[in-house]
């Protein structure tokens, strides 16, 4: 199973994705801002970061952005609300696995994970 | 009038050389001549109608004359019209005549009347060529004169009596001239004035619809500006909204995924499930741009659209005590939509139904369905409630437009509907019905129709 970085300003958000991922076996980190989750992205490695669009502070974008830099062998899938899909979408250019949206399906989520695990696996 | 045919050989000369007395009769005949006129000319403001008349009057107090014909003079080219002529031996007024162009012209040039027959020192010299042509006998042509101005003539002529015109033909004739030249001025005036009216109801009705076309722009402003406004604030909505959303919408994943759980429990989660994704919906409908793609329409029955939403709302209906009547129309053709968009619009007017008939006694939901002859098909949605305070019934649509009490409505669900039946090039209108609650109507059309800029 993988380690997994949360980052949502949402603590209740961070919490219900915790949740589940410990449920489903992963290792589970979490950070509610940009540059919390920076320091863990450094700190941690996680395999996947699970990054909420919209913050306060420094943006989603703006985190992928410079988790690209760090050359880390880290996937980003980005969390993001229906109506922001269009903005989700473009991120894939900026280096994103994926995104999803808000409101979370939790199965369709495992099974993005799932699909990057094994990936990463072979 | 006591000319017969056969003693005709009299001519103007002569007539001038034998003093004249009138005739009673004559006078008689003036009299009545003068009055007639006079009530046509004072009657008449349209200009041809009054020449017809006075040149029918003409015709019937001068039995010696065969033709006759008024022109006018055209101010702007100076060139001689015939307005009226009339033949005697035609019944129809208008039928040409070849007056005698040499006469009138003189008329017009000299100001004086011009009597003719064909032993005057003017039709022997040839000096008026044409009278001879024409085989015109005799010939007469008053001027038309209105403050010295001429307008026109009188022309009259026969073709079969020489010398048959008579002095007192000519003061009656000289005295129509004036008389009508009077009439012409007060009927070209009041053209005048008639045009200048027409101007100037041309000019209102411009300015009207201009106003018009105005306030309609404005309205599509304030439309377009309160779009604006609702696409500015619905991205923030939509975040908003759909983060607690997400929250509850993983606890319930959550607690669904737990084993051991009862049919009980699964139920009341199945439907916080099935209602989180309504406010998913319209989230979803507030935050896209107000306008749905052309690609997510397809050919679809509307009468399966409104079922599947009934079938989902009817157990809440009938929590409620509402009975519900659904008449489809089984001949309905299919229409292009976006079936999502119509069941969310069908969703919200039976919900908006619902809510209207809170306090009825008796509760009554009515949709119907039926093919419009004009290419469209026609939606009623209809309630035993309250009904809409006629002053309300153009502001139902607005956006945050709402009689709930506060927390119960968020005043958009109308507005929602309205936006998405727009997008369908459809019309949506709200009536109050005879069971004192309202109706509300979608008339969707069957063709695709370009998309509106």
């Amino acid at each position: 199973m993988g380690r997994i970085l949360v980052v949502d300003d949402e603590i209740e958000a961070c919490n219900a994705l915790e949740e589940f991922l410990n449920l489903k076996g992963h290792e589970v980190y979490t950070a509610l801002d940009g540059p919390t989750a920076l320091a863990k992205v450094q700190e941690v490695r996680p395999d996947i970061v699970l990054l909420d669009m919209i913050m306060p502070g420094m943006e989603g974008t703006e985190v992928l952005k410079r988790i690209k830099e760090f050359d880390f062998d880290t996937s980003v899938v980005m969390v993001t609300v229906v109506a922001e899909e269009n903005k989700a979408k473009k991120t894939m250019e900026l280096g994103a696995f994926d995104y999803i949206t808000k409101p979370v399906d939790l199965g369709y989520l495992e099974n993005v994970l799932l699909v990057k695990l094994l990936d990463t696996a072979d | 009038m006591t000319q017969t045919n056969s003693t005709t050989k009299k001519t103007v000369t002569t007539d001038k050389s034998l003093p004249r007395r009138h005739s009673p009769r004559d006078n008689a005949r003036n009299v009545d001549f003068l009055v007639k006129i006079s009530n046509i000319l004072a009657k008449s403001l349209d200009i041809h109608a009054l020449l017809e008349e006075v040149i029918d009057q003409i015709f019937y107090f001068m039995k010696r004359i065969d033709r006759g014909a008024i022109l006018l003079l055209d101010k702007d080219t100076g060139e001689l019209k015939e307005a009226v002529s009339k033949v005697r031996t035609s019944n129809h007024v208008n039928a040409r005549i070849n007056w005698s162009r040499a006469v009138a012209h003189k008329v017009i040039k000299e100001g004086n009347p011009v009597v003719l027959s064909d032993k005057s020192h003017e039709y022997r010299s040839g000096s008026l060529g044409d009278i001879e042509f024409d085989g015109i006998l005799s010939a007469m042509c008053v001027p038309l004169r209105y403050k010295g101005e001429i307008q026109g003539v009188i022309y009259v002529d026969s073709i079969t009596l020489p010398g048959g015109i008579r002095k007192d033909d000519l003061r009656l004739l000289s005295g129509l001239g004036d008389t009508t030249a009077i009439a012409i001025q007060n009927a070209q005036l009041y053209e005048d004035l008639k045009e200048e009216l027409n101007e100037r109801r041309r000019a209102e009705e411009a300015l009207i619809k201009a106003n018009r076309d105005l306030e309609e722009t404005r309205d599509m402003l304030v439309q377009s500006e309160k779009f604006a406004a609702i696409g500015r604030l619905s991205a923030a909505i939509a975040h908003e909204i759909l983060n607690p959303v997400n929250i509850i919408s993983m606890r319930i994943q959550l607690l669904e995924a737990l084993e051991g759980i009862s049919e009980s429990i699964r139920k009341p989660l199945r439907i916080c499930k099935g209602q989180l994704n309504r406010i998913v919906t319209i989230t979803e409908s507030l935050g896209r741009s107000s306008r749905t793609s052309e690609k997510r329409r397809v050919i679809a029955d509307l009468n399966e659209t409104i079922e599947r939403v009934v079938d989902l709302i009817a157990p809440q209906l009938r929590v409620d005590g509402i009975r519900t009547h659904v008449e489809l129309h089984s001949g309905l053709p299919l229409i292009p939509m976006d079936k999502e968009r119509i069941e969310q619009v069908i969703f919200n007017l039976v919900s908006n139904a619902a809510v209207a008939m809170t306090g009825s006694e008796n509760k009554v939901l009515k949709i119907t369905t039926k093919p419009n002859p004009q290419g469209s098909v026609l939606i009623a949605v209809s309630d035993t409630g309250a009904g809409i305070d006629p002053g309300d019934i153009d502001k139902v649509f607005d956006p945050f437009f709402t009689t709930k009490d506060p927390g119960e409505g968020t005043g958009l669900g109308l507005f929602i509907a309205y936006s998405i039946v727009q997008e369908h090039a459809g019309r949506i209108w709200a009536e109050n019905n005879e069971s004192g609650g309202a109706s509300f109507y979608i008339d969707l059309p069957i063709e695709r129709t370009p998309k509106r800029s």
